[in-house]
């Protein structure tokens, strides 16, 4: 076989698995979310096989890291023969298995986050102030990541190849999307964008900040988020002061243009 | 001048009317017609031997992938189009209510229903997690520019440049019922033991869950709001300003861009 | 299915020297897939844009491979200008089948319709190089004697020519494999066959049927591409310059007619992926990787 031109084979597939990551929409690939459709709105389907061997190997990445290794103990420990190993690495999306389990990580955790939100008892219900709720929220996802944070990079090394880029901003969207959402976003217009970013932005810094972070408990993480939220909610009022001032000296210059005007 | 032909017709669609006009300047046709009525009579019949399933009895299937980005289209683009409409009436608003006191009630009261569904769409957007338009902030200066300028030029300008806005609107509140009410179906399911429900047992009733009703039911009182925004509109001669057939035209043209637009991004 | 690019490929079919055979002889040249329902008298299937007896398609597909069997990888090569190894090279490091380090079992492959033998050897490599796997064992099952005769030459020159019984080779028809048990099988692979089975879907089912439970059904296949752009190009080439590089390199203009034929006959992306699921496959989302936009696609199926 030839290696050479297939490695450039390799890197032309990559561009076309970006671009169909981009035609699917980089934008937004999280769509409406229905209330009397439930089954609409799964994040992990819990029936299918990649689904259940994937869930089985996250057990094994603080051993092995986010590596096939972890998808063959999974295939012994479930009994099942070595040959549906390739129905994960020939999974029609294209992605490399250290790929899907990385996502499959991602969404996994997402969806443990969204229970511990909903589930009734959770402490989330006493706070009140929506940016406190995004650092509580933030805070607890970062809690999900303490087994694996010595594997993490491997995973986030994963997610940051050009061709991967498309569906790991995805998951981060919708992440911050979910996190938005939980805390009583309400804004409907351009707010609900620079708001989701901000979020994001906050997550991967402040993952990429408990990667390095030794303290008792994550302690110096937790103060890096609680930090950082309530900036971008200083951000926020400034915007809306800023917009308030403008449209009081825009009324107050038309008065003033149609007093002049009156006064001929 | 253009002669204006009123037909009423009348259909009665689970006990309420729907009247539409038809007028040879526009092509809207009304949505519920005599087969509705007649589907009415064949439920009772089928009724009496099937099962009768009440909402609660029922679970609902998956949305598929295109239905859900359907439903994502039409509110985002549904509250853009009421954030533009919301808009120009202020515009139209800021300029006319002072020169003409006796169009005060009237713009006051148009401007107060498209409120009423700005804020509906606002809070379907939040409820069902949709996102909004991303050119939002051109949305609101384009709204009342176009709101604004047409008044600058005259009270006939600004009420033939809402002719034009509430045509656009209708035909595509329209158009989206109709996709609603003839390609989402999905499977039914009865929730006690999990079994489909066949065809037979599908009644007008349950066929579609409260929430696609409710968004149904919604646009389509809307789109009867706005053609009586369109008819207040002509008698307030809309169509005597002057540059008539450009101007609607032109803002008709400037709509259906805005709608693509918003749709998409 | 190809209706929807019937009236360009009819004129372009039927200026081919293959077009004015069948004009003479007044059978028509494009039929859309139908078991025998379309005609009503008898079982007729389709032989690329010939309708032919189901009984015949069988020999006549033989004598098309017959044909071609010596210069079959030039062929390719010349074909898809190399492309193709790729895609077999893609197929074989996507698939990563082999026995894994701590197993206690080898895997038993079967490459059907294989009969040169590169993909099955291309496995068998892949599975040594990473994963040290050399006790897994390849079935190699061909229709056609000849290619089967050309695998076995090949055969004998590579190193999987130890000794050891680990390469069988079997003329089999694909749609019965009445020498293979069933349950026997971890992998199946057919790249580039199943297009010429009469039966695609009877090919299905015994595929599931000599599959252990856990094994992985991989099929490469030609496919349709979806861009309408691309695929006016890519059907302007494949029906004028491939049957015309058949001509002048091997000697062959009808076989590589039929060849091209064949593959816009074959079922769509979506339909394939429903005859796998039909066959009782379990198809992972979305159920077929497409290669090259859609010139060639991998479908995978699991038996659960």
């Amino acid at each position: 076989m030839l290696k050479t031109p297939f490695r450039g084979f390799q890197a032309f597939r990559g561009g076309q698995l970006a671009l169909n990551g981009l035609k699917n929409g980089v934008i937004s690939t999280r769509l409406y979310h229905s209330r009397d459709h439930p089954s609409s709105n799964k994040i992990v389907d819990p029936k299918s096989v990649e689904s259940v061997l994937l869930t089985k190997a996250l057990e094994y990445i603080p051993q092995y890291g986010f590596s096939n290794a972890c998808i063959t103990q999974a295939i012994r420990e479930l009994d099942y023969p070595d040959s549906i190993h390739s129905a994960i690495s020939t999974n029609p999306s294209g992605n490399s298995p250290e790929f899907q389990l990385t996502l499959h990580w991602l969404k996994t955790q997402r969806q443990k986050l969204e229970q511990h939100i909903l589930d009734p008892n959770s402490e989330y219900h006493k706070i009140t102030d929506e940016y406190e709720r995004v650092s509580y929220a933030i805070k607890k996802r970062l809690e999900f990541n303490e087994p694996v944070v010595g594997r993490l990079v491997g995973g986030i090394s994963q997610l940051v190849v050009p061709y991967n880029i498309p569906q790991s901003l995805e998951e981060l969207h919708n992440l911050s999307d979910d996190i938005a959402f939980y805390a009583g976003d309400m804004s409907h217009d351009f707010a609900w964008y620079s708001k989701r970013v901000g979020f994001s932005s906050i997550y991967v810094s402040s993952e990429l900040y408990m990667l390095q972070d030794s303290s008792d408990g994550y302690r110096r993480t937790k103060n890096f988020v609680d930090e950082k939220v309530l900036g971008l909610k200083g951000l926020g009022s400034a915007y809306n002061d800023i917009e308030e001032w403008g449209i009081f000296n825009a009324i107050s210059l038309v008065n003033m243009i149609k007093s002049q005007l009156v006064r001929g | 001048m253009i002669s204006r032909q009123i037909n009423i017709r009348q259909a009665s669609v689970c006990g309420r009317v729907v009247s539409s006009y038809i007028h040879p300047g526009r092509s809207i046709q009304p949505i519920r017609s005599l087969h509705e009525s007649k589907k009415n009579e064949e439920d009772i019949s089928r009724d009496a031997s099937a099962k009768k399933y009440y909402g609660e009895d029922v679970e609902y299937g998956a949305l598929s992938k295109a239905q859900k980005a359907f439903l994502d289209r039409v509110i985002r683009v549904d509250q853009a189009g009421e954030l533009g409409a919301n808009y120009i009436y202020m515009g139209q608003y800021a300029v006319l209510a002072s020169k003409y006191p006796h169009l005060r009630p009237v713009l006051k009261h148009m401007w107060e229903q498209e409120i009423h569904h700005h804020n509906t769409f606002n809070a379907l957007q939040t409820n069902r997690r949709v996102r909004p338009s991303l050119l939002t902030p051109l949305w609101k200066v384009g709204a009342v520019a176009i709101g604004a300028g047409t008044a600058l030029i005259s009270k006939e300008a600004a009420m033939a440049c809402t002719v034009a806005v509430e045509t656009v609107i209708g035909g595509h509140y329209n158009q989206q019922l109709r996709v609603l009410m003839n390609q989402y179906d999905v499977p039914i399911y009865d929730k006690k033991t999990g079994e489909k429900l066949s065809d037979d047992e599908i009644t007008s009733e349950i066929e579609h869950s409260p929430e696609l009703k409710e968004l149904k039911d919604q646009i389509s009182t809307f789109r009867d709001q706005e053609l009586e925004h369109l008819d207040t509109a002509l008698k307030h001669d809309a169509e005597k300003a002057v540059p008539y057939i450009l101007l609607t035209e032109g803002i008709k043209l400037i709509c259906r861009g805005a709608i693509w637009g918003a749709e998409r991004i | 299915m190809s209706l929807r690019s019937g009236p360009r490929t009819l004129a372009r079919a039927n200026g081919s020297i293959f077009g004015t055979i069948r004009r003479i002889s007044g059978i028509n040249a494009v039929r859309t897939y139908a078991n025998g329902t379309s005609n009503g008298k008898e079982d007729t299937t389709h032989f690329g844009y010939k309708t032919v007896k189901k009984e015949d398609k069988e020999k006549l597909v033989g004598d098309v491979f017959s044909s071609v069997a010596s210069s079959y990888d030039v062929m390719n090569d010349a074909m898809s200008l190399g492309i193709h190894r790729l895609w077999k090279s893609h197929f074989i490091n996507r698939l990563d089948a082999g026995m894994r380090p701590g197993s206690n079992r080898a895997l038993d492959f079967l490459d059907v319709a294989g009969g040169t033998g590169d993909i099955a050897f291309g496995l068998l490599e892949h599975a040594q190089k990473k994963y040290n796997d050399t006790s897994s064992t390849m079935t190699v099952a061909d229709i056609n004697p000849d290619m089967l005769r050309e695998g076995e030459k090949r055969y004998l020159n590579t190193k999987w020519n130890d000794g050891s019984d680990r390469v069988k080779f079997l003329v089999q028809n694909g749609e019965i494999m009445d020498q293979i048990e069933d349950n026997s099988k971890d992998v199946y692979t057919i790249a580039f066959g199943i297009r010429n089975f009469t039966n695609i879907q009877a090919g299905l089912n015994t595929a599931y049927r000599v599959l252990r439970p856990g094994g992985i059904f991989a099929c490469l296949e030609f496919s349709q591409v979806e861009n309408p752009a691309l695929d006016y190009i890519y059907q302007a080439y494949s029906f004028s310059l491939l049957p015309l590089m058949g001509q002048l390199i091997a000697d062959d203009r009808e076989s590589y007619q039929y060849l091209v034929e064949s593959i816009r006959k074959f079922p769509k992306q979506e339909e394939f992926k429903g005859m796998i699921e039909k066959a009782g496959f379990y198809v992972p989302e979305k159920g077929y990787e497409n290669l090259t936009f859609g010139v060639a696609s991998i479908h995978i199926g699991v038996k659960l």
